[in-house]
């Protein structure tokens, strides 16, 4: 195996001495088509969305007046928005916390070897196959008040009296969309945190056992020490994934509990025109806060990386 | 040739003779269907080329899984002497989703969908955003005189006709004749009598539609008016009129149906989990629209298959008068549409005798027409018309103001909060006038 890797490696290093040109303009020009693609695609319609936000009203002719953050104040005044947050922050804090756990102990179960392994990790995948939009609508069916199956069990389970739904109250939503979540997204966590696992050389498990260490201290001070990276990156996703949650909940929840983004989609694109404004202003917080927990996940990250 | 050839064929024909192809493309089209060059080449050729004589324009319609309108469409454009030539999209089955790809096109000033289906409830906003033609001009008054006044009214915004009323629709009152041997009459009657269908064994006694959505905004009106109040003041619609005491008195009423006549899963209820329950045999009373009717005595899917009849809303309070709340569907001309005056043909041969007829006899659509009620043909393929005919007289509709899509969001929210117990009626009813109030005043 090693030796394959040494021989492999040897043109390549060759190949990148011959490429290199010093400090000139060469390697920008390179990259020069990429950011322009970029800039094109994602940091223009960012920069015309933070415009848009600070504007009248763009839909009407005399609306093109800058106003400042007028919106802003307007759409964290407006308690539905408020109400939007709590909800975004407990199912993103309740799903990725699940889905981490589960996540880690599917990833420990199908990274030791056994028959049929190769099966069951392509097997797993399958409810992240699905479009979310499609798995939220199955699960609507299975929470259904009359038909569903879930009502049924927790109905016969007596955690619902009879003619409940779960989807009958606040809370009751977000804890139908968490499971829903749960089981669509954990296959993800699971295949990320794998990646990290098999990472792991056997020879430090080897060692531990010689020393007489026991699977937990093994898991303590091997597994999850050198996981730690791909539990980061793992959660900088999911958490992302999360807090822009729109298909679930509008699915699951229509308008009763709207997250960050359907509430920016419900003022957009199905509110009067007089409603565009919060709307555009709603999804550039859910933007910012975006950034905010990506640049805490790479402060994280590069920490680790400097104790490399 | 296999059936799905000749339709793929007969298709690129169609849009080939209606100018909606290029001859390189139909040629393509062709040969990948199989046929060798030199009859691809025959073939445009037969198509002659009117293409430029043609005027194309579309109709996007509310969901209809009859085909009807599809069918409506094909007649007009074999008969139409004028060289309009319609394309027939069928819209989504959500309601909002429609309402949110109009908008988005008509805020871009889009006019690629020359006649748009809008919904009873549209007309305010979009008269007041001028996205429709008015068709005050076109349209004789004396022709207008023929059809529904409520629906008519519906098209109406700031003293100009907005669209055209294509079909209506209203709420009904469903009871089991097997359990309930005189209707009811006021909503006090409806408690009594479903409690005591509930305690002769079925399982609920009244099932409607309390999810937070446009239905339950349906079901209020239609408490809140029998019961004689009204959401906004129907003589100045900038008033806002709810928190009264006829509403604390309809909204208490409906509040105290959940859990005890019907089921505490009642406030998830739209439409089709209603006429389950109803289809199921498992409740005496159910509100729904009059497309339960047909389904509802279809024996193969139905318990209750000629066991129950309609009955107009009950009232309550000091009032004395029941009021269904209108539905229903009207066509408006895109502003920005290139061609308005083809539009309007198109327009005007719905509205006509034929397709109205037509809609009734087969997909018992309830026509805007006045004269399909009473058309015996449509009474004999649809006996159930006579019944709803007084229904319609004194239907109301929901509040029209340019603000609906607002409006209708705070109504769903505050309602909802009171029929599940988040706060008590008075309270829901205050902070949802507040709301209306500074969303009206916006």
């Amino acid at each position: 195996m090693a030796t394959i890797a040494l021989k492999k490696r040897t043109p390549l290093v060759a190949l990148r001495q011959r490429l290199d040109i010093g400090n000139g303009l060469m390697p920008y020009g390179l990259v020069l088509p990429s950011l322009l693609i970029i800039a094109l695609i994602a940091i223009y319609p960012i920069i015309d969305a933070i415009r848009l936000s600070l504007l009248d009203n763009p839909l009407i002719a005399s609306g093109n007046t800058f106003v400042g953050l007028r919106n802003y104040l307007d759409v964290l005044g407006d308690s539905q928005f408020r109400g939007s947050i709590s909800a975004t922050v407990i199912f993103s804090v309740a799903s990725v916390v699940l889905e981490t756990l589960f996540g880690l102990g599917i990833a420990l179960l199908i990274n030791r070897a056994f028959p049929g392994r190769g099966l069951v990790r392509a097997a797993i995948l399958v409810p992240w196959a699905f479009p979310t939009v499609v798995s939220a609508s199955i699960w609507l069916l299975m929470y259904n008040s009359q038909t569903g199956i879930v009502t049924y069990l927790l109905q016969q389970l007596h955690l619902l009296a009879p003619g409940d739904s779960l989807l009958r109250t606040n809370g009751g939503i977000i804890t139908a969309t968490i499971i829903t979540d749960v089981w669509k997204t954990t296959p993800f966590m699971a295949l990320l945190l794998l990646a990290g696992l098999q990472v792991i050389p056997d020879e430090l498990y080897e060692a531990a056992s010689v020393d007489g260490s026991t699977r937990w201290q093994q898991f303590w001070t091997i597994t999850l020490p050198l996981l730690k990276n791909s539990l980061l990156i793992a959660l900088l996703f999911r958490t992302l994934d999360a807090i822009r949650v729109f298909d679930l909940f509008y699915v699951l929840a229509g308008t009763q509990v709207p997250t960050v983004s359907s509430y920016s989609y419900y003022k957009m694109f199905q509110g009067t025109t007089g409603d565009f404004p919060t709307g555009v202003a709603s999804a550039v917080i859910l933007f910012v806060a975006g950034m905010i927990i990506s640049g805490i996940f790479v402060l994280l990250m590069g920490g680790i990386a400097r104790q490399d | 040739m296999v059936p799905e050839q000749r339709e793929a064929l007969d298709e690129i024909i169609v849009k080939m003779q209606a100018g909606r192809m290029t001859r390189r493309t139909f040629i393509e089209r062709a040969v990948a269907l199989g046929l060798t060059m030199s009859a691809a080449g025959t073939l445009l050729e037969a198509c002659g080329s009117s293409g430029s004589s043609t005027i194309n324009i579309t109709w996007e319609s509310e969901h209809d899984p009859s085909g009807t309108y599809a069918k409506l469409v094909e007649n007009f454009n074999k008969t139409n002497k004028d060289g309009i030539h319609v394309t027939y999209v069928g819209g989504p089955d959500k309601t909002d989703q429609m309402r949110a790809k109009f908008i988005t096109e008509l805020r871009a000033r889009n006019g690629s969908t020359d006649v748009m289906s809008m919904d009873v409830i549209w007309p305010a906003e979009w008269g007041s955003n001028q996205w429709t033609v008015p068709l005050d001009d076109k349209w004789p008054a004396s022709d207008r005189q023929n059809y529904l006044p409520g629906p008519l009214q519906s098209c109406t915004y700031n003293g100009k006709i907005w669209a055209a009323p294509l079909r209506t629709d209203a709420g009904l009152l469903y009871y089991r004749t097997d359990l309930i041997s005189t209707p009811p009459s006021t909503w006090d009657d409806l408690t009594n009598m479903a409690n005591a269908a509930k305690s002769k064994g079925v399982k609920y006694g009244y099932v409607w539609q309390g999810a937070q959505y446009e239905g339950l905004v349906c079901d209020f009106v239609e408490v809140l008016e029998g019961y004689g109040g009204h959401i906004l003041d129907p003589n100045d619609p900038s008033k806002v009129t709810v928190n009264s005491p006829e509403g604390v008195a309809a909204l208490t009423k409906m509040a105290s149906w959940v859990n005890t006549i019907s089921p505490a899963a009642v406030t998830t209820y739209a439409e089709e989990d209603a006429r389950t329950t109803w289809q199921n045999g498992d409740s005496a009373f159910m509100r729904n629209w009059p497309y339960a009717y047909s389904l509802g005595n279809d024996a193969s899917k139905s318990k209750v298959a000629g066991k129950f009849d309609i009955h107009t809303l009950l009232y309550g309070g000091s009032n004395t008068v029941g009021h269904s709340c209108t539905g229903g569907w009207n066509l408006g001309i895109n502003a920005f549409s290139k061609n308005p005056d083809a539009a309007w043909k198109f327009v005007q041969y719905m509205l006509s005798p034929d397709a109205q007829k037509l809609s009734a006899k087969e997909a018992s659509v309830f026509a805007t027409l006045l004269s399909v009620y009473d058309d015996p043909e449509v009474l004999q393929a649809q006996p159930f018309f006579a019944k709803v005919k007084p229904v319609f007289a004194t239907a109301v509709p929901r509040p029209g103001t340019p603000k609906y899509p607002d409006v209708t969001l705070a109504i769903q929210k505050h309602i909802h909060d009171a029929i599940t117990g988040q706060s008590k009626p008075a309270d829901a009813l205050k902070a949802l006038a507040d709301d209306l109030t500074s969303i009206i005043s916006k």
